[in-house]
């Protein structure tokens, strides 16, 4: 690690610089593709975005100056991603969940418990169905808040609107969702 | 008494309601079992909610994910970087200026990247000081390092060994009898180098549509 608090990972080919932006990235990598993912809730789609997201952050790294911040910044970064992908496709993909039903094991979870990786199984896909029933900002609102533990006062920040509309937002995914979940159980 | 709004339950679970409202909710649930039964169940989901979202996807293997969106990440900010370079060198050439500049058919040099800059380009001081070094350091490698092969983009470790080969016709891996070569797609313009620390890399530009096209062959010994 450098002693330096600021990031420095100008693309230029050096070896050292490539590894400190490798580190990043591997830091970070899992938390933004889990974020991106429950909000487009489709694989495939978070693989992309997660991309783009860690590509646009490395390539504008000069305005990160202090490591502390980096994470904040790079979710950010991720979330915008999302939220245009959103707006551009303006709806939401549920095709992911149905491949998930059908999806063999991953090898690290082959030595599981078979019936905890049953139970977690089912637990993902009532929450992705959920996630797919909520509207895109209930739905954005609801990750933020409860997922990333952002204050009310940035969701709304990071979604352009004012708080008491991400209030409503969070109101209404929390009761939907409360709904939905009633019902699966049932 | 007035119970509490679903709305109002559902923000409080979460620590989301103003201060005033906040207050009054509280002192609410202490007196009703009905209003309090609710904020338990959004505050169980709430914990719930966040606990699986934590965790991946079923069905998804981490690891090759990983490996592939990292991969990726470096071929976009590699691909960013050659686009910079590009703007960054002056207006775009002609057309007719680029096809004169189509790869010829002879193996390439090492290292070797072709610059489209005209001898008017602001570039040109630095493109001499750095083509004179080149040179020097050419020739020094080249003195120091006799068992190298000296047939032009080609890198060979020691005989019998994996012998990589940069050209326009694509980058080749010879191993004993067995050869690997990655083609080059149709494109107009190539630029071909040879990194003895990283490896063979060739990168083509198709004119016409921008399209970007690397290929990026690493070596080196596992640590």
């Amino acid at each position: 690690m450098s002693d330096s608090p600021h990031l420095d990972l100008q693309w230029q080919g050096s070896t050292s610089e490539q590894a400190r932006q490798n580190e990043f990235v591997q830091t970070h990598l899992r938390r933004v593709f889990l974020i991106i993912y429950r909000i487009v809730g489709d694989v495939a789609d978070a693989q992309d975005l997660t991309q783009e997201a860690f590509i646009k952050a490395l390539q504008r790294q000069d305005q990160l100056k202090d490591l502390e911040k980096a994470a904040h910044w790079l979710s950010r970064i991720a979330t915008n991603t999302a939220l245009d992908f959103l707006r551009r496709r303006g709806r939401y993909a549920a095709t992911g969940i149905d491949t998930l039903y059908d999806a063999p094991a991953s090898s690290s979870s082959e030595f599981d418990d078979p019936e905890a990786r049953v139970l977690r199984r089912e637990q993902h896909n009532r929450l992705s169905s959920i996630l797919a029933c909520l509207t895109p900002r209930e739905r954005m609102a609801l990750v933020l808040r409860d997922v990333e533990g952002l204050p009310a006062e940035e969701v709304a920040e990071r979604m352009s609107c004012g708080t008491a509309t991400v209030r409503s937002h969070i109101a209404n995914a929390r009761i939907k969702f409360k709904r939905l979940l009633g019902r699966t159980r049932r | 008494m007035k119970h509490l709004t679903q709305t109002q339950i559902a923000l409080h679970a979460g620590g989301d309601l103003p201060l005033f409202e906040s207050l009054y909710a509280r002192l609410h649930l202490r007196r009703c079992a009905r209003c309090r039964q609710q904020f338990a169940a959004f505050a169980a989901l709430r914990a719930e909610t966040a606990e699986t979202a934590q965790e991946l996807p079923p069905g998804v293997d981490w690891q090759s994910l990983e490996m592939e969106m990292r991969a990726n990440i470096r071929l976009g900010l590699t691909a960013g970087a050659i686009v910079d370079q590009a703007f960054s060198s002056g207006p775009d050439p002609e057309p007719e200026e680029l096809e004169t500049k189509a790869p010829e058919p002879e193996p390439a040099h090492i290292p070797v990247r072709r610059l489209n800059w005209s001898l008017s380009s602001p570039w040109l001081p630095g493109a001499a000081v750095l083509g004179s070094l080149t040179v020097v350091v050419v020739l020094v490698w080249l003195l120091s390092y006799p068992p190298i092969s000296h047939a032009p983009g080609r890198y060979a470790q020691a005989p019998g060994s994996t012998v990589m080969t940069a050209q326009n016709a694509g980058l080749e891996l010879r191993h004993g009898g067995g050869a690997l070569t990655l083609l080059p797609p149709a494109a107009e313009h190539a630029s071909l180098s040879v990194d003895l620390g990283a490896g063979a890399r060739a990168e083509y530009v198709d004119v016409e549509t921008g399209q970007m096209t690397i290929h990026q062959v690493f070596y080196g010994d596992d640590e």
